[in-house]
C-alpha cells in the first residue's frame, strides 16, 4: 500500500501538451477515479504512474521516493489494460502466474497461487482454458487475476468495464470493489463514464484537456462542480444568469442570499446560478428558497422518472425530474420551487 | 414463380459446375508437366514421335544417388547454405520487421523503400557491381560471399512478411508483460517469440525457398567453386540430357516441397495458430 | 530517463539491416554506377565518362536486347496478372473451401525457375511432347513442322516458363486480399441490383488494384533481371539484357567490363523508374 503523489507532471507527444502540470494525490489504499472525455490525458496519466511513459517534466512519487528512475518492471505498479491483453498462447493458469515466473518464483508456488487467484476471481476450474476458449468477462477476471498474482501495491485499470455487456458491469464493479478492499492496494482505474466513477471510487479526478478540473467525492463534485464542464460531466443542469448586487444574487427580481454555495471565487465574478433537475419541487412552496410560476412543455416518462420542461414568464426554460407521477399538473401552470441550499454559483 | 426460380437454381448450378470445370483445368495445367517430368526420369530411351519411353530404367536415379555424381554433396551444400542464409536473414529481419512495424520514426518512408528495393532493381546488376569487391576481400569463391550474396534478394521479403506481422501484433501485449514484470529478454522470449513465430515460420520458408532456387548469384560469387544444386543442374540442362536433368529437377522440387512442409508440421501448432492474432 | 534510447531504438533495430541493404545492395550499386562510368582502376581506367553510356544506348544489339526483354517481361506479366486475378476471383466463389485446390495451385511456387525451365523445354520444343501428340494424331508428320516455340525469337518458351511460375504467385496474392474485403459489401451491391460482373468489376477490382499493381510491378522486375531463363530457353539473336550484360561481363577481356555495367545500370535504371510510376500509380489511386 503506498500514497501516490503526482507533482506537476507534464507530456507531450510531437508537439500536443497532452498533460499539463497536473497534481494529484491518491492517500494510500484509496480507489481513485480519473474521469473525463476521451483525449483528456487520462489514459496518458496512468501509463506515466505505470512507468510505459516518462514525462517531461515534474515528478510521481510512490510512498515518499521518486520512482521516475525506477524501470517500468520494477515499480509496484500494475496496469489492466483494457481490452485485457491475455497472452494467447498460454492457458489461463500461466497467465496469472506470469508475473510470478518473470520474478523466479517457483513452479509449484505459482501455480497454487495461480489457482487460489482463479478462486478469488470466481472461475475455479479454468485454469487449463486458452484465452480463445473464454468468454470476455471471464477474460477481465483473468487480467485481474493476473495482475493481482504480484501483490502490486499500486493496481491501475483502464476503463474496466467498458468492454464489457451492461448485465456483467455490477458483477465486475463488486469484484473489483472486493478485490481492492481484500489486498490492501491503492487502486487508480481510468474511465469516461460518471456513474461507474461514482460506484466505484472514494474519489474522482475530472480530467479535461489535460488538466484537472476538479478532485474529491463523487458527491461533491456533483454537487459543488467548480465550472459548466465539469457540472455537464456529471449530468444535466440548469443555469440561470443573474448578476451579484449587495451580496446577493439577482436574476431577475428574485433574490437568492449568498452563503457558501460557491467555490474559492470571488464573490463579484459570480454571474450563474446552477440547479440540477431533481432539486427543482414543483407545486410545493418552500420557505427558504425561490419561488417560480412556469408552464409545463414537455413532459417524458423515462422508467422509474418523469422528466419535464418548462418555460418561465421571462422566457427561460428549466428541466425537471421527478418520481412521482402529478395528474394535476398537466398542461397548466404550476409553481416551481427551489430551496436555497440546493443552488450553486459559478462563473461562467 | 416457382419456375422462375428453379430456373435460376438450374443457372447456378450449371455456373458452379463451369467453374469448377475451369478451376480443374487451370490446376491441371499447374500440375500435369510436373507428372510428364517424372515420367521422364526413368526414360532410357525416348525418341521422338513416341508418346511413353521405349525403355525404363533406373539408371539416371541411381547415377543421382552415387557419391561419384557430387549430386548428394552438392544438395547438402544448397542445404547447408540455404539454412545459414535463413538464419542470418532472421536474426536481421526480425528486428527491423519490429522498427518498421511498431514504431514512427524519422526516415522511415525512405528505409521502407531501401528494404523493398531490391526486389524491383535486379540483384544480378548488384551483384554484378560487388563482385569487384569481393574478390578483393576474398569473400569471392567462397561459401561465405554465397552466403551474404543470397541475402540481397532474402531479406526483402522476411522483413516485409515480419513488418506485417508487428504492425498487427502491436506493442500493447508487450507493454502489458512489462507492467507484470518482464525484462526485456523475458517479453521477446514468453511473449514475442511465441507470437510471432507463424510470422517467422512463413519469413523462413521464403527466404529458404529463394535462396534453394538462386542460380545467377551463386555462380556469379561462387565462381564455379561454391558447387550448390542448381549448378550442377544447370549444365544437365543446358546440353539437354533429359532423363538426368528430370532427376535433378524433381529432387530439387521435392527438396523444397519437404522442406516447407517438414516446417510446417514440426513448428506450427494447428490449435493456436489460427487465434494468435486475434487476441 | 530513458527517453533518448526510446528515439535511437528503432535505429539500433534497423542497424543489421541497414548494414547488409546499405553496404551489399547500395554498395553494388554504386559500384556498378561507376564501373559504367569507365571507372575500373583494376585496368586502369580512372576518369568517369559517359563514353560507355553513349556507345552502348546506341549499338542495335542492345536495343535489340531491350526491346526483346520489355516485351517478354511485359508479356508474361500481363498474362499471369489477368490469369490470376480470374483465377483468385474463381477460387474465392469456390464457396467450400477445397483445401486439396487451394494447396494444389501453389505448387508452382516453390518449383524453382531452373526445373520450369526444363519442364517447357520437354512439352514445347520439336521434339516435345506436344509434337509427339500431334504426330500421333495425324496432324504433323515430322518435328520441323511443330512451330518452333523454344529458342525462337517470339521468346514464346521463355514467356511460358514465366507465366507458368507466376500465374499462381498472383493467385495467392490476389486472394489474400480477396478474402479479407467484407463480403458484406457484396450483400450490399447485390441488394442496390449489381449481378456477379458488375459486382467483380465494382466491389473487389478496385479495392485489390493496389496488390494486383504491385504483383504485376513485382513479377516484371523479376522477369525483366533474371538470367536464367532466356539463357536457357531463348534464342542467340535477339538475346535479353540480363543474358547480354553477363555475356559482356564474362568476357576474357576486362576493357568490356563497363559495357556490361551499362546494360547492368540501364536494367537498374528501368526497373527503377517502373517503381516509381508504381508509387505515384498508388498514390493517385488512394486519392
Amino acid at each position: 500500500m503506498k500514497k501516490i503523489e503526482l507533482v506537476n507532471i507534464s507530456k507531450k507527444f510531437d508537439n500536443d501538451l497532452i498533460l499539463d502540470k497536473i497534481n494529484l494525490n491518491v492517500e494510500a489504499g484509496e480507489l481513485v477515479a480519473l474521469l473525463g472525455p476521451s483525449g483528456c490525458g487520462k489514459t496518458t496519466t496512468l501509463k506515466l504512474i505505470a512507468g510505459l511513459l516518462g514525462p517531461d517534466q515534474g515528478d510521481i512519487l510512490f510512498g515518499e521516493k521518486s520512482v521516475l528512475n525506477t524501470k517500468v518492471e520494477k515499480r509496484s505498479s500494475v496496469l489492466v489494460f483494457q481490452d485485457y491483453l491475455l497472452f494467447p498462447h498460454m492457458t489461463v493458469r500461466d497467465n496469472i502466474a506470469f508475473g510470478l515466473k518473470m520474478r523466479g518464483v517457483s513452479k509449484a508456488k505459482r501455480e497454487a497461487k495461480a489457482e487460489s487467484l482463479l478462486e478469488m476471481v470466481d472461475l475455479p476450474g479454468y485454469s487449463h482454458y486458452y484465452p480463445h476458449e473464454i468468454s470476455g468477462g471471464q477474460k477481465q477476471r483473468v487480467s485481474l487475476a493476473r495482475a493481482l498474482a504480484i501483490d502490486p501495491e499500486v493496481l491501475l485499470l483502464d476503463e474496466p468495464l467498458s468492454n464489457l455487456d451492461y448485465n456483467l458491469r455490477e458483477d465486475m464493479q463488486n469484484l473489483i470493489l472486493e478485490l481492492h478492499n481484500k489486498n490492501d492496494m491503492t487502486t487508480i482505474f481510468v474511465t469516461h463514464d460518471h456513474e461507474e466513477a461514482m460506484l466505484l471510487s472514494d474519489k474522482i479526478a475530472i480530467m479535461n484537456k489535460g488538466k484537472v478540473e476538479q478532485y474529491g467525492s463523487g458527491e461533491e463534485i456533483y454537487k459543488k462542480p467548480v465550472n459548466k464542464f465539469v457540472a455537464d460531466f456529471f449530468g444535466t443542469a440548469n443555469y440561470i444568469k443573474g448578476r451579484i448586487e449587495k451580496g446577493s444574487f439577482y436574476f431577475n427580481s428574485t433574490k437568492i442570499p449568498l452563503k457558501n454555495q460557491f467555490n474559492e471565487l470571488n464573490k463579484n465574478e459570480i454571474n450563474t446560478a446552477m440547479i440540477r433537475p431533481e432539486n427543482i419541487e414543483i407545486n410545493s412552496k418552500v420557505k427558504n428558497g425561490i419561488n417560480l410560476k412556469a408552464e409545463i412543455i414537455e413532459r417524458k416518462f423515462i422508467g422509474g422518472k418523469l422528466n419535464y420542461r418548462f418555460k418561465l414568464k421571462n422566457g427561460h426554460e428549466l428541466v425537471a425530474s421527478t418520481f412521482i407521477e402529478d395528474h394535476n399538473i398537466l398542461n397548466e401552470e404550476c409553481n416551481l420551487s427551489v430551496k436555497f441550499e440546493n443552488i450553486w454559483f459559478m462563473a461562467l | 414463380m416457382s419456375q422462375r426460380n428453379s430456373e435460376k437454381i438450374t443457372k447456378i448450378i450449371q455456373n458452379h459446375k463451369l467453374r469448377r470445370f475451369l478451376l480443374y483445368s487451370i490446376i491441371l495445367i499447374m500440375i500435369l508437366p510436373l507428372l510428364y517430368l517424372l515420367i521422364w526420369s526413368f526414360a532410357r530411351r525416348w525418341p521422338w514421335p513416341y508418346l511413353l519411353p521405349e525403355e525404363f530404367s533406373l539408371d539416371s536415379w541411381r547415377y543421382f544417388f552415387n557419391p561419384s555424381s557430387g549430386a548428394l554433396a552438392a544438395l547438402s551444400l544448397s542445404f547447408f547454405i540455404s539454412l545459414a542464409v535463413t538464419f542470418l536473414a532472421l536474426c536481421i529481419s526480425i528486428p527491423a520487421g519490429k522498427a518498421l512495424g511498431l514504431y514512427n520514426f524519422k526516415g522511415k518512408k525512405i528505409i521502407n523503400s531501401l528494404v523493398l528495393a531490391p526486389i524491383i532493381i535486379p540483384p544480378l546488376a548488384v551483384t554484378m557491381g560487388i563482385h569487384i569487391n569481393f574478390i578483393r576481400l576474398g569473400l569471392a569463391g567462397r561459401v561465405i560471399g554465397v552466403i551474404l550474396v543470397h541475402l540481397i534478394p532474402t531479406i526483402p521479403y522476411s522483413i516485409k512478411i515480419l513488418t506485417d506481422v508487428f504492425a498487427v501484433l502491436g506493442d500493447k501485449i508487450e507493454e502489458q508483460a512489462r507492467v507484470l514484470g518482464a525484462n526485456s529478454w523475458q517479453r521477446f522470449f514468453y511473449i514475442t517469440l511465441p507470437l510471432i513465430k507463424s510470422g517467422i515460420l512463413s519469413a523462413g520458408t521464403m527466404v529458404f525457398i529463394v535462396s534453394f532456387s538462386q542460380y545467377f548469384l551463386t555462380f556469379l560469387m561462387g565462381g564455379g567453386r561454391v558447387v550448390t544444386f542448381p549448378m550442377i543442374l544447370f549444365p544437365l540442362i543446358e546440353t539437354g540430357n533429359r532423363p538426368l536433368a528430370a532427376v535433378y529437377s524433381w529432387v530439387f522440387i521435392l527438396a523444397a516441397l519437404a522442406f516447407t512442409i517438414i516446417i510446417e508440421r514440426i513448428f506450427k501448432n494447428k490449435e493456436l495458430s489460427k487465434e494468435y492474432l486475434q487476441l | 530517463m530513458d527517453d533518448k534510447y526510446e528515439i535511437l531504438k528503432p535505429y539500433i533495430l534497423l542497424l543489421p539491416a541497414l548494414i547488409v541493404l546499405i553496404v551489399l545492395f547500395l554498395g553494388g550499386l554504386v559500384s556498378a554506377i561507376a564501373q559504367s562510368l569507365g571507372y575500373f582502376p583494376l585496368i586502369g581506367l580512372e576518369e568517369f565518362t559517359l563514353n560507355y553510356f553513349v556507345e552502348v544506348l546506341t549499338d542495335a544489339q542492345f536495343l535489340a536486347a531491350l526491346r526483346f526483354s520489355i516485351y517478354i517481361s511485359l508479356l508474361s506479366s500481363l498474362l499471369s496478372v489477368i490469369l490470376g486475378v480470374f483465377l483468385a476471383y474463381q477460387l474465392l466463389k469456390l464457396a467450400d473451401d477445397n483445401s486439396f485446390i487451394s494447396a494444389i495451385y501453389k505448387l508452382p511456387i516453390i518449383v524453382p525457375y531452373l526445373a520450369a525451365t526444363l519442364m517447357v523445354f520437354l512439352i514445347f520444343s520439336q521434339s516435345g511432347i506436344l509434337s509427339r501428340i500431334l504426330y500421333n494424331l495425324n496432324i504433323i508428320d515430322n518435328m520441323n513442322l511443330f512451330p518452333k516455340m523454344v529458342f525462337d525469337n517470339n521468346g514464346i518458351g521463355i514467356i511460358l516458363t514465366y507465366f507458368w511460375k507466376q500465374l499462381p504467385f498472383v493467385t495467392l496474392v490476389v486472394l489474400t486480399v480477396l478474402k479479407n474485403i467484407n463480403t458484406s459489401w457484396e450483400e450490399v451491391a447485390s441488394n442496390l441490383g449489381a449481378n456477379g460482373w458488375q459486382i467483380f468489376w465494382n466491389i473487389y477490382f478496385p479495392i485489390s488494384l493496389p496488390s494486383i499493381s504491385s504483383a504485376f510491378v513485382i513479377i516484371f522486375a523479376f522477369s525483366f533481371g533474371a538470367y536464367e531463363v532466356p539463357y536457357l530457353l531463348g534464342p542467340t539473336f535477339p538475346r535479353a539484357l540480363p543474358v547480354l550484360a553477363f555475356q559482356r561481363y564474362n568476357s576474357l577481356d576486362l576493357s568490356q567490363r563497363p559495357y556490361a555495367m551499362v546494360i547492368a545500370v540501364t536494367l537498374a535504371a528501368i526497373s527503377f523508374v517502373l517503381m516509381l510510376i508504381y508509387k505515384k500509380l498508388i498514390k493517385i489511386s488512394k486519392l
